[in-house]
């Protein structure tokens, strides 16, 4: 029950916080005056817009009864983002082909699978298709292996 | 008859060979990409965009329009043969033309979806010929002030007639507008948000920003949504596209309807495919004569939405060729792949680029003949995609995206950010919060404050010249008017909700 109720009020809040840091970080550049504005003006103001927003989602969320909780699908998000951050992290250490079957790897166990085997041949097919594509076709510079 | 001779100038530079071939293989492959559900028409354009460096402003503008609306063909297909939408505004034709393929005419619903797909797109392309350049002139006498309020209603509309809560949609415009601010103020030269981290200087990658929330969303939310249903055993023969006499009595009344609404809705800022094709959809269920045939195969629920979801594609090139105001998303990020070559969408580019606006409004009349053969021939082929089992192609698709932002600036950094944003979209999207309108903050937000700022410092600091301003009034009350509607409708329909619940 209290794991719902923080869930429901999270993004208001979330927001609000953030359009203060926002607001508190703009205001650290020149404001000026709204014939001169300097370049903390928008920040500024954009900061507090979107904690009047939050303040109001937030009090919206309290007429709302809480909804039952959505979940959260921790199996395709972990898998998913795993290989994207993977990738990113070994792009400049180890080249094209390690990052690139890593994150193949990774994604594929985001849906139930029938077998390593199959998995490990589609990623090793899948890079090196996508290799002749980017890098020898498209000219992307990025070694296949090493950094 | 400017106008047409200028038409003949556009054809001659999109009927060269290259022309030609940029555009069938952007039509295919936006076809492709709309027919398999979980990867979209924006996707795949961000995923071009860094192709289109390499090529003529020209061809690449043709290149990525023809993705855009041939991903309008090719997602309604998926729609009434799977009852999937394989984008947002086909989910519509789910409703009647899954029915229609049901009772064994799924042949006629994909010709009539076509056909009006067609007309609707003509129709849009021959009211940019003639409407782009009058628009065009006026604009130039447009004040910064004017600017400033046409864009805002673009970001109010965007934001709050979604489908959803229209605070939510006005938050996500907010934080896209924030997200606008990161980099280098051209002014002033002062580095904002950009934490020490160089490559913020120059601001975050709109390819990093638009594949995370919409690439790697749209796998999560498919891949949550649990299994995709598959292809029924459906062939799709030419003859069983042959429509009844009685079939073209309603296609061409609802198709007409749809193309005016179509258009008209495109052709303001803030509105896309998706608005259009929903209220193309009510109009007809409100106007029939039995409403109760809606949902179960009525042949206007498919002609209606997708004559209007075409025509708002081509008429929504009005604004953004002329104004540089884009009415949605993936507007914002043709923009993009116009700034990065220098050119700069505005009143002036008709007239400094006329190469550009007629060759592209030329290649729109190709690109669609193109989809015609594509779609009606070639049906069969766009079947058997369909049966691609998804487990092989969300990796293949995750990987493209992982390449395709590291290719923009060659930054491993860039594909951190995706990563980010595609956990911060899904979750937030989770939470009701659309991610369409923080990417046009995102995009409007450096000429918004641009706008702005020159807009008050002419005025000397006086408030009062977005009234003063004629056009900027009018703007300002369509805005106000737009923020009431979307108030009404929401109380309304969560007064209905509290009933349901309660019931």
């Amino acid at each position: 029950m209290l794991r719902t109720k923080i869930l429901q009020f999270l993004p208001a809040v979330l927001l609000a916080v953030t359009g203060l840091g926002v607001a508190a970080l703009g205001s650290s550049y020149q404001v000026g005056s709204l014939t001169a504005m300097g370049p903390g003006f928008m920040p500024v103001a954009l900061g507090v817009c979107l904690v009047l927003l939050g303040i109001a989602l937030f009090a919206g969320e309290l007429r709302i009864a809480p909804k039952t909780e959505l979940g959260f699908p921790l199996r395709p998000v972990l898998w998913v983002g795993g290989g994207i951050l993977a990738w990113a992290m070994l792009i400049d250490v180890l080249g094209f082909f390690p990052a690139s079957i890593v994150q193949l790897l990774f994604s594929s166990f985001a849906l139930p699978q029938e077998g390593w085997r199959s998995v490990l041949i589609l990623a090793l097919g899948m890079t090196l298709a996508a290799y002749i594509l980017f890098v020898t076709l498209l000219g992307v510079p990025v070694p296949a292996f090493g950094s | 008859m400017d106008a047409l001779l200028n038409l003949g100038m556009g054809f001659q530079h999109a009927l060269t060979p290259e022309a030609l071939l940029i555009c069938l293989f952007g039509v295919t492959l936006g076809t492709f990409v709309g027919v398999l559900p979980g990867i979209g028409a924006l996707t795949t354009i961000s995923l071009c965009l860094p192709l289109t460096f390499h090529l003529d402003p020209l061809l690449g503008m043709i290149m990525l329009a023809g993705i855009f609306y041939g991903g309008q063909y090719g997602s309604s297909i998926t729609s009434i043969l799977l009852n999937v939408a394989g984008s947002a505004p086909s989910a519509v034709t789910c409703l009647d033309g899954y029915q229609m393929t049901r009772q064994g005419r799924a042949g006629v619903a994909l010709f009539v979806t076509t056909i009006a797909s067609f007309i609707g797109g003509s129709f849009a392309i021959v009211l940019m010929i003639f409407f782009a350049p009058v628009l065009a002139d006026v604009a130039v006498s447009f004040s910064a002030a004017d600017y400033f309020s046409i864009m805002l209603l673009a970001l109010v509309t965007a934001s709050t007639l979604a489908v959803g809560s229209p605070l939510k949609g006005l938050c996500m415009v907010v934080l896209g507008l924030i997200l606008g601010l990161v980099g280098t103020d051209i002014n002033s030269g002062q580095f904002r948000y950009t934490f020490g981290i160089a490559t913020l200087a120059d601001g975050i990658s709109l390819v990093a920003l638009a594949m995370g929330l919409f690439g790697v969303g749209e796998i999560l939310t498919n891949l949550v949504s649990g299994v995709l249903p598959q292809l029924e055993n459906t062939r799709v023969t030419l003859r069983s596209m042959i429509p009844s006499r009685l079939d073209m009595k309603q296609f061409w009344m609802s198709c007409t309807r749809g193309t005016l609404l179509g258009s008209f809705v495109g052709m303001l800022p803030g509105t896309g495919p998706t608005i259009a094709s929903f209220m193309a959809y009510a109009l007809e269920k409100k106007i029939a004569k039995d409403p109760s045939r809606f949902g179960h195969g009525a042949i206007e629920g498919v002609t209606a939405p997708e004559a209007a979801n075409n025509a708002s594609v081509q008429a929504a090139f009005i604004p953004t060729m002329t104004l540089g105001i884009p009415g949605d998303a993936i507007m914002a990020v043709m923009i993009g792949g116009l700034l990065i070559h220098g050119i700069t969408p505005g009143p002036q580019l008709i007239n400094e680029n006329p190469e550009l606006f007629w060759g592209v409004v030329a290649s729109f009349w190709i690109g669609n003949i193109m989809l015609l053969v594509l779609n009606l021939p070639l049906i069969g082929v766009w079947v058997k995609i369909l049966s691609i089992p998804y487990k092989l192609l969300f990796p293949a698709v995750l990987l493209l995206i992982s390449i395709g932002v590291y290719s923009v600036n060659n930054s491993s950094f860039d594909v951190l950010l995706t990563f980010v944003f595609g956990m911060f979209g899904f979750w937030f999207n989770r939470h009701g919060f659309p991610s369409a309108p923080l990417l046009l903050g995102f995009v409007l937000g450096p000429m918004l404050e641009e706008n702005f700022r020159r807009a008050l410092l002419l005025a000397e600091g006086n408030l009062g010249t977005f009234i003063e301003h004629r056009v900027s009034f009018a703007f300002l009350v369509i805005t106000l008017l737009v923020m009431l509607a979307a108030v009404m409708t929401s109380k309304i329909f969560a007064f209905g909700n509290s009933k349901m619940e309660s019931a």
